[in-house]
């Protein structure tokens, strides 16, 4: 199977309905069949980082030791809302809008949720 | 080849649409469908910048969805690509990533 670029892109607030979850599953199963996963967190998408860990734990917990190539946070959506990202065991990347641009255009195939 | 984006929200309820107008690398295309369409040709903040697209020839919209909710081709800005199903179907064989802002 060629191995493709796919982009996650996660738009939603945490707990805006299953969206984000069931997105977040769909970007584990390409990675576990070996696809080049990356995810982006913009607009509400980013409170994921401000959200109570205990509360979310279970949800996000298996990022960590996935095979998740990247994961993106955009820097303007976390200063639109005053939100810094907190220390965690995470890999973040943070980008500009621009850079995120780049990003999009460069996928494969992109998954929005 | 260039990356299309498609939105399906009006922004007159939803942010989506500034969002992935901020979002669109140069030479991207921006296909407005359902309540997306809306915006295009009231009086909305976002007019002007659907309007350059419009010109660079990069905006489409889905000519079904337009006539059932009674928007007519004059009330659309220059340059701007009405397209039917088939053409849908063109757009996304022309276009990669397509990223649907949904």
């Amino acid at each position: 199977m060629q191995r493709k670029k796919i982009l996650f892109v996660f738009r939603r607030a945490p707990f805006d309905g299953n969206r984000p979850s069931e997105l977040l599953d769909a970007a584990m199963m390409a990675a576990a069949f070996g696809q080049e996963v990356e995810l982006a967190f913009l607009d509400d998408g980013v409170f994921l980082f401000s959200a109570d860990p205990q509360t979310m734990k279970g949800q996000f917990d298996e990022l960590g030791d996935s095979d998740i190539d990247h994961i993106w946070v955009e820097r303007d959506s976390l200063v639109e809302r005053r939100l810094t990202l907190p220390a965690g065991p995470l890999p973040l990347d943070l980008l500009d809008r621009s850079e995120l641009t780049r990003i999009i255009a460069g996928a494969d195939a992109v998954v929005s949720g | 080849m260039h990356a299309l984006h498609i939105v399906n929200k009006s922004a007159f309820s939803a942010t989506t649409l500034v969002s992935c107008l901020e979002h669109m690398a140069e030479g991207a295309g921006l296909l407005l469908i359902e309540d997306a369409i809306y915006p295009v040709s009231a009086d909305h903040a976002l007019a002007p910048r659907l309007k350059a697209l419009a010109a660079e020839a990069r905006l489409f919209v889905l000519a079904p969805h337009m006539v059932a909710r009674g928007i007519g081709v004059e009330d659309l800005p220059a340059g701007i690509r009405l397209i039917d199903y088939g053409g849908f179907v063109d757009l996304v064989a022309d276009h990669s990533p397509i990223q649907s802002w949904f």
